[in-house]
């Protein structure tokens, strides 16, 4: 029987990592490349820009830009009757296929199953991500660029479920960071709260459970006075949770945020 | 009769298992001694086989026409002349009558033209075989990695519906018919699933391509209108690894029970699936039941090495 003290929580941490668009969750990830984590992104939202300017501005430390790796997938979209819709659905397949075994040029790092816990997976974002996913039932059903049917959703959100539940495995020993924007929801029975955004009602109440970990990136104020935070504690109705609450702050600057955390959980 | 899925040393051993077999003595030993082994059948074929062999026959015509080279409206007319024809009883100079509304000569025509129509342009393209043929009915046999107390190799065999390409990526695609609504429910019954798990290691083992995993292409068959969807069934090399661990431990047993010509009675899974068509003879005395089983079914010999297909 392994003892408590060896749990994988203290070296491998899986991140669900929500915020609003432009709180900074792409950008929080310089943090984790400076400390020497091997960060592989999956760019999803074909947004990593702002990584290459954060760890090239003189903020971090100057080798930090060699631990970033970024595949972005996103889908040729094409004009139907004054309509854009994709011309194909293959990102989700493209995911699965670079999670299995990630190839990008002449850079094989094989299935993520291989990698170590100085390695971060990224996947930004399940937005994107469960969108995919949708688009790939349409498409296998010949209905791509169409309204989904409901049976559509229940199909996609298997998917979606299946992979986080596959990230979540203990197979899995990178450390895994899913980027997830919020969506407000409203149930019979209580006030309106807030859930990672992907698809449906059903499954953005389940999305935590596959995480040990759920942060929440957050900015307030304008101008001079903004202030960006990583928050490790439930923040009105956005529920955060973290594997050491004893050890880690109830927030982080963002630009130091997900370092400092990863170091405190480990400690 | 003889059936050469049987072991030469070991008379009642199946040494070549499809999932049919496997899924029968997982079902109940007895079930699969008196449906597999002895090969009794009920006189009356049910009307789901006879319109699931029926809609996959027609599916496969139409492959194997457009792979010829025919025109989408020569071969969906020519699929509808195929229909017609082979649910008309020569024999007795009428149609196939069904007394199932969901599942008759009527409902056949119009799922399958429905089929054909949604996915005139399908993006699922059926892989072509080195001999320039279409991947469907696909005949499969591999070693199993399991030997008898003999050392006689055990075969794991089938049949795949269709091996097809989406945006490059190969996978198996099997065919159901069902009176249900087709939702994600649907699709959940196929995790676990003794069959889908058998076609998901045959698809790695025996073609040369890299399987990604299996499509289930459903169709709810209603009186009025036919509804077609496509869901993936996911198969971790895990989980088969544990099926194909778990199998070991069903073939030994199975190798067992058959050294003692002895197929013990699974008698919780009477009622499931409707009932097993067995159950009557099993409520009999065992000194009566060859009798009634003459009386009330007939034998063929369940032999999983025939080809089908293209092997």
């Amino acid at each position: 029987m392994p003892s408590l003290k060896d749990h994988h929580s203290n070296t491998t941490t899986k991140l669900l990592f929500v915020g609003d668009s432009g709180a900074g969750k792409t950008g929080a990830l310089a943090s984790l490349a400076a400390a020497g984590f091997k960060v592989r992104i999956l760019d999803l939202d074909n947004g990593v820009d702002v990584l290459r300017d954060l760890l090239t501005n003189g903020n971090y430390t100057k080798d930090a830009i060699n631990n970033v790796e970024y595949v972005t997938l996103t889908e040729p979209m094409k004009n139907a009757g004054g309509k854009l819709i994709p011309a194909k659905a293959s990102v989700w397949q493209r995911v699965a296929g670079m999670l299995g075994d990630w190839k990008d040029g002449d850079i094989n790092h094989g299935s993520i199953t291989t990698w170590d816990d100085q390695t971060v997976l990224v996947l930004d974002s399940l937005t994107m991500l469960s969108d995919a996913a949708l688009s790939y039932i349409l498409a296998m059903n010949g209905r791509l660029g169409q309204h989904p049917h409901q049976a559509d959703w229940g199909l996609a959100q298997a998917l979606v479920e299946n992979l986080l539940r596959m990230l979540y495995d203990e197979g899995v020993k990178c450390n895994v960071i899913i980027n997830c924007h919020i969506k407000p929801m409203g149930d019979d029975n209580g006030p309106e709260r807030y859930y990672p955004n992907t698809l449906g009602k059903a499954l953005p109440p389940k999305v935590g459970r596959y995480f040990n970990t759920v942060l929440l990136a957050q900015s307030s104020g304008r101008g001079s006075n903004l202030k960006r935070q990583i928050f490790t504690t439930s923040q009105g109705t956005i529920e955060c949770k973290n594997t050491a609450p004893s050890k880690v702050q109830p927030s982080y600057p963002l630009d130091t945020g997900l370092a400092d955390y990863f170091k405190a959980v480990r400690s | 009769m003889s059936n050469s899925s049987l072991s030469l040393q070991s008379p009642n051993f199946q040494i070549a298992w499809d999932s049919t077999s496997i899924g029968a003595f997982k079902t109940c030993p007895r079930y699969y001694q008196l449906s597999i082994l002895e090969g009794w059948q009920p006189r009356e074929i049910s009307v789901h086989l006879t319109f699931g062999l029926h809609f996959h026959s027609a599916l496969e015509r139409y492959d194997h026409l457009r792979f010829g080279g025919m025109p989408y409206e020569d071969a969906l007319r020519e699929v509808v002349r195929y229909v017609l024809t082979i649910t008309w009883d020569e024999r007795k100079n009428r149609p196939w009558i069904s007394d199932d509304p969901n599942k008759n000569r009527l409902t056949l025509l119009r799922s399958v033209v429905w089929y054909l129509m949604q996915f005139e342009n399908d993006p699922i393209e059926t892989v072509r075989l080195a001999n320039g043929k279409p991947a469907v009915e696909l005949s499969f046999r591999f070693d199993s990695g399991y030997t008898t107390q003999y050392g006689e190799s055990i075969l794991l065999c089938g049949h795949l519906d269709r091996l097809a390409m989406l945006n490059g990526k190969a996978f198996v695609l099997d065919r159901k018919t069902t009176k249900s609504t087709i939702n994600s429910s649907f699709f959940e019954k196929f995790t676990p699933d003794n069959q889908m798990t058998l076609y998901a290691i045959a698809g790695k083992v025996v073609y040369n391509i890299q399987i990604e995993g299996i499509i289930v292409d459903g169709a709810q068959i209603a009186q009025t209108f036919t509804r077609f969807l496509r869901g993936t069934v996911p198969r971790t090399e895990a989980v088969l690894e544990e099926w194909y661990y778990d199998l070991g431990q069903y073939l030994a047993t199975a190798e067992l029970y058959a050294a003692n010509n002895y197929w013990p009675m699974n008698d919780k899974s009477c009622g499931q699936y409707g009932g097993c068509p067995f159950r009557k003879i099993c409520g009999l005395p065992p000194s009566v039941r060859k009798e009634w089983l003459q009386a009330d079914f007939t034998r063929r010999i369940w032999d999983p090495l025939q080809v089908r297909g293209d092997i």
